[in-house]
């Protein structure tokens, strides 16, 4: 019956057993670094309770109307300008860190690794050093999204063009124009939707980017919500958080529909 | 730097010449050697041979696709293995190319892609903005009519078929006003009668505009149709240069180095 050739002997997992301990050092360590503590942890509850009671209705008007609306809008009009204008200076310069349309492969590599290194400043990091620099206010916030979002339409846009039809590209070449009229012409409508879409995903990352740069004072509702954090007003900061909230989603939700369309 | 205007003069005048053309790729591959050849105002002429015989290269050449890396080509009354930048773009806007993949922004309009014809004689910040003039605009019109397609101007290039893309092409070409007109397989992706319709717009075009048009073929037949002037190609060489009309079984045989097989044909017009 039994005629199995017999299971060779088990090798000891070393590496799970060896794996499972680092982990549970490394877990146990970092853990030990937050300060975690349960009696803090219920002390704050309250603080916690009053929070989300805050976020509901009925708010008291003349707070939302008074002091919440106009840093709001200004949220929203720093996000938007950041997201346009860093668009527009984006698109030149994704032609040039895309090897289809770069010149030669010195400008490909310069602006490419110049945009990769744009991306690794934490735009909050950015925005309180514009605020020590320009002074505090919605003017560093603008510059600082200005560069995520050009950074971000850059980076997405090089690589779309990167996998374009160069066929357009080559026989407007042909016709004797220039490298720029090539991309201008033949690479441009190509890629003008994934243009737009990308411009709104910066738009989305920075409405909700722009409601903390008031952390750093770098303007916008942010500023509201610092205050009151710091006055210890929590049902104020309930209804910010909750007014943000609500606005962030339909932006995000309207700026989504708006790229599905488009791509 | 001689000036084009000495080739305007004389009758049937030479546009272009290979003197010595060779052309080696980067990878090692020959596939010029040694070309000598004169092409002429108003000579309808079809390039000839098997795949990887140098069809592509030859006309590639005339408007510096591709570089000649022996010898060198005089096209306009330029010689252009040496040529500077702006020179080539100078002499590139009197050629007009036509791709077998028509190579149309598929996503413009049909005006659009005729209008980009155009862009080499525009101010840069004209062309930038894409701010043709009124006589770009006209010009474009009556290429499109030219081509018989004036009715789809408005429509994206990607709703026409694929001959009334390669029209749109032939029209974007003419609208650079050119002197000579490259066709790297005009008609390889279209069907018999299409391929039959664009050949003859090609060679009534050049009639009426005296323009040199050079044509790679793969089929012999329709090169026989055509062609003012055959070239055949072989490993880089030419081994026929005649009229199409007088080739002979053994002419076949050398550029294709065997029978002539049905594939080689494209088969009659269904006039």
């Amino acid at each position: 019956m039994s005629t199995h050739p017999a299971l060779p002997k088990r090798p000891f997992p070393w590496m799970s057993v060896v794996g499972t301990a680092i982990t549970a050092v490394i877990l146990i360590w970092s853990i030990q670094g937050t300060k975690f503590n349960l009696w803090v942890l219920a002390d704050g509850l309250p603080n916690v309770l009053r929070f989300f009671k805050g976020m509901l209705p009925p708010w008291p008007m003349d707070f939302v109307t008074g002091q919440l609306i106009p840093p709001m809008v200004e949220t929203i009009r720093i996000a938007l300008a950041a997201s346009m204008l860093g668009a527009a200076l984006a698109l030149p310069v994704a032609f040039m860190a895309s090897s289809t349309v770069a010149p030669n492969k010195w400008v490909y590599q310069i602006t490419r690794n110049l945009l990769n290194l744009i991306r690794t400043i934490p735009d909050l990091v950015l925005a309180a050093l514009l605020a020590s620099a320009f002074g505090i206010g919605a003017f560093p916030g603008f510059l600082a999204l200005l560069v995520f979002s050009f950074g971000v339409v850059a980076k997405l846009l090089a690589d779309t063009v990167e996998t374009i039809d160069r066929g357009p590209m080559d026989a407007i070449a042909t016709t004797g124009a220039t490298r720029i009229l090539q991309a201008r012409h033949g690479v441009f409508p190509q890629i003008a939707p994934e243009f737009i879409a990308y411009t709104l995903y910066a738009f989305e990352i920075n409405v909700r980017a722009a409601t903390v740069l008031g952390l750093v004072g770098a303007g916008g509702v942010g500023v509201l919500l610092k205050t009151q954090i710091a006055f210890l007003n929590y049902t104020n900061v309930g209804i910010i958080t909750a007014v943000t909230f609500a606005v962030v989603m339909l932006i995000d939700t309207l700026s989504s529909t708006i790229r599905r369309r488009l791509v | 730097m001689s000036d084009v205007s000495t080739g305007v003069a004389a009758k049937a005048a030479t546009l272009v010449s290979f003197e010595n053309t060779s052309v080696t790729y980067p990878n090692g591959f020959t596939a010029l050697t040694d070309v000598n050849l004169e092409f002429h105002e108003g000579e309808f002429i079809v390039v000839v041979g098997l795949s990887g015989a140098g069809k592509s290269t030859l006309i590639r050449t005339i408007n510096r696709l591709v570089a000649p890396t022996g010898g060198d080509v005089n096209v306009l009354g330029t010689p252009i293995r040496n040529i500077s930048d702006a020179n080539l773009r100078k002499t590139r806007r009197r050629i007009g190319m036509i791709f077998q993949n028509y190579n149309l922004v598929r996503r413009s309009s049909v005006l659009a892609n005729v209008l980009t014809g155009r862009l080499g004689d525009l101010p840069t910040w004209r062309a930038l903005l894409g701010l043709y003039t009124k006589s770009d605009t006209e010009l474009a019109i009556k290429c499109l009519t030219r081509v018989g397609i004036i009715d789809k101007a408005y429509n994206r290039a990607d709703q026409l078929s694929g001959g009334q893309q390669q029209r749109v092409a032939i029209a974007r070409a003419l609208a650079q006003q050119p002197r000579i007109l490259l066709a790297d397989e005009p008609v390889a992706s279209l069907d018999p009668p299409t391929a039959h319709q664009v050949m003859r717009d090609l060679k009534a075009l050049s009639r009426e505009e005296g323009l040199l048009t050079i044509v790679n073929l793969h089929f012999v037949d329709m090169a026989m149709e055509y062609a003012d002037r055959v070239i055949g190609l072989h490993a880089g060489t030419v081994v026929y240069d005649g009229p199409g009309a007088d080739m002979t079984e053994a002419d076949f045989e050398r550029i294709y180095q065997r029978k002539i097989r049905p594939d080689d044909m494209r088969g009659a017009a269904e006039h």
